[in-house]
């Protein structure tokens, strides 16, 4: 039985548990093909490591200056208390907007859409009534006038006859 | 609806000392693990930068005895995975026309074959070169677990993903790496 590169990869890296780990190091003790494997594998990770460190770069200054400018330059986050008023503004602000919207709609007369203005309601019964009281119901219901007119018209007519009479 | 922000303020004493230390002590170690994610050097300022400032914001966040580099570590394998997803789609580099000599100075033969010319004119040394041939999730694992020698629960924790994906990722990885690597050795002996 051979091991694959796969769970000679984890046994190099140490991700099996103690059990498996002492099987695999046995076998390796004495199977070839399986320690060309494993020196395989092991040749590939001291390689990365190896060119890791020949790579390594230094910090650069700049991104030091950089972060600290972006720092001293950026809004402040927004705080805890911050974020729950906001939170809390929309939770408040939209219940006490429906409450006064109703108040204003039960509670001013008028408002309502099948309100008609009093003077219309009033001209209306005025009409009707003049038409039941009428001796000829289809008679020009445009005769009729308001109260006002028709005492200016009386008072308009007092003064007309008033040195009439009195020359008679 | 947004949380308004406060007007820039001067950072307060604690966090300023925090990011000093933690650009003190870490800052070479993620630079050059943001290296090794992006392959250049302008990448990787430029995600080390945005880490620590990152770091800046959320540094009351951190949980004092737990390791600062597996923090910061995962805060630049987020980012970078979040900018390789913004330029999804796009070319992220052009690959020039190999007609025209008179670029390197006329000095240089015209190559046999240009993009493998160009891969190795602009990948800066040979375990650059190795990881460019791997997937951003392979290339990650790799680093994390190879160079960095983190646990595979430590890489998953990091990722943010199962033992199970990292073990798959790092399998394939190797596979890959290992061809690559022993092709070099033999290439050198020979």
């Amino acid at each position: 039985m051979h091991y694959n590169a796969d769970i000679l990869d984890d046994y190099l890296h140490g991700a099996l548990g103690p059990e498996r780990d002492a099987t695999i190091h046995a076998h390796l003790e004495g199977c070839a093909p399986c320690r060309t494997l494993f020196d395989e594998a092991a040749t590939v990770r001291d390689w990365l490591r190896n060119a890791a460190r020949a790579e390594e770069r230094e910090f650069p200054s700049m991104i030091r200056a950089r972060v600290w400018e972006a720092v001293r330059n950026a809004p402040q986050p927004a705080s805890f208390a911050d974020r729950l008023r906001a939170l809390w503004r929309p939770m408040i602000a939209v219940p006490v907007a429906a409450a006064v919207a109703v108040f204003v709609y039960a509670g001013v007369p008028g408002i309502h859409g099948n309100a008609q203005p009093a003077g219309v309601a009033a001209t209306y019964l005025l009409e009707e009534h003049a038409a039941l009281a009428s001796d000829n119901p289809l008679a020009d219901r445009g005769l009729i006038v308001p109260a006002s007119v028709v005492d200016s018209q009386q008072t308009l007519d007092t003064g007309d006859t008033g040195p009439s009479s009195s020359d008679k | 609806m947004g949380v308004p922000r406060k007007p820039s303020e001067p950072p307060s004493r604690e966090a300023a000392e925090f990011l000093e230390r933690a650009m003190e002590q870490y800052g070479k170690a993620t630079y050059n693990f943001a290296y090794r994610l992006t392959g250049n050097e302008a990448d990787a300022r430029d995600l080390t930068q945005e880490a620590f400032i990152r770091v800046y914001r959320a540094w009351r966040s951190f949980v004092p005895g737990t390791s600062f580099l597996s923090w910061i570590y995962r805060i630049v394998t987020n980012l970078h995975r979040d900018e390789l997803r913004r330029q999804k789609g796009r070319f992220q580099e052009e690959i020039p026309e190999d007609n025209a000599p008179q670029e390197y100075g006329g000095s240089k033969p015209l190559a046999v074959d240009p993009v493998e010319d160009y891969m190795a004119e602009q990948l800066g040394g040979p375990l650059a070169k190795a990881l460019s041939l791997l997937s951003t999730e392979q290339r990650q694992v790799i680093v994390l677990a190879d160079i960095e020698e983190y646990s595979y629960q430590e890489i998953a924790d990091i990722m943010g993903c199962s033992i199970g994906t990292v073990r798959s990722r790092l399998h394939r990885a190797r596979a890959l790496l290992r061809r690559l690597v022993l092709r070099e050795q033999q290439q050198a002996q020979s």
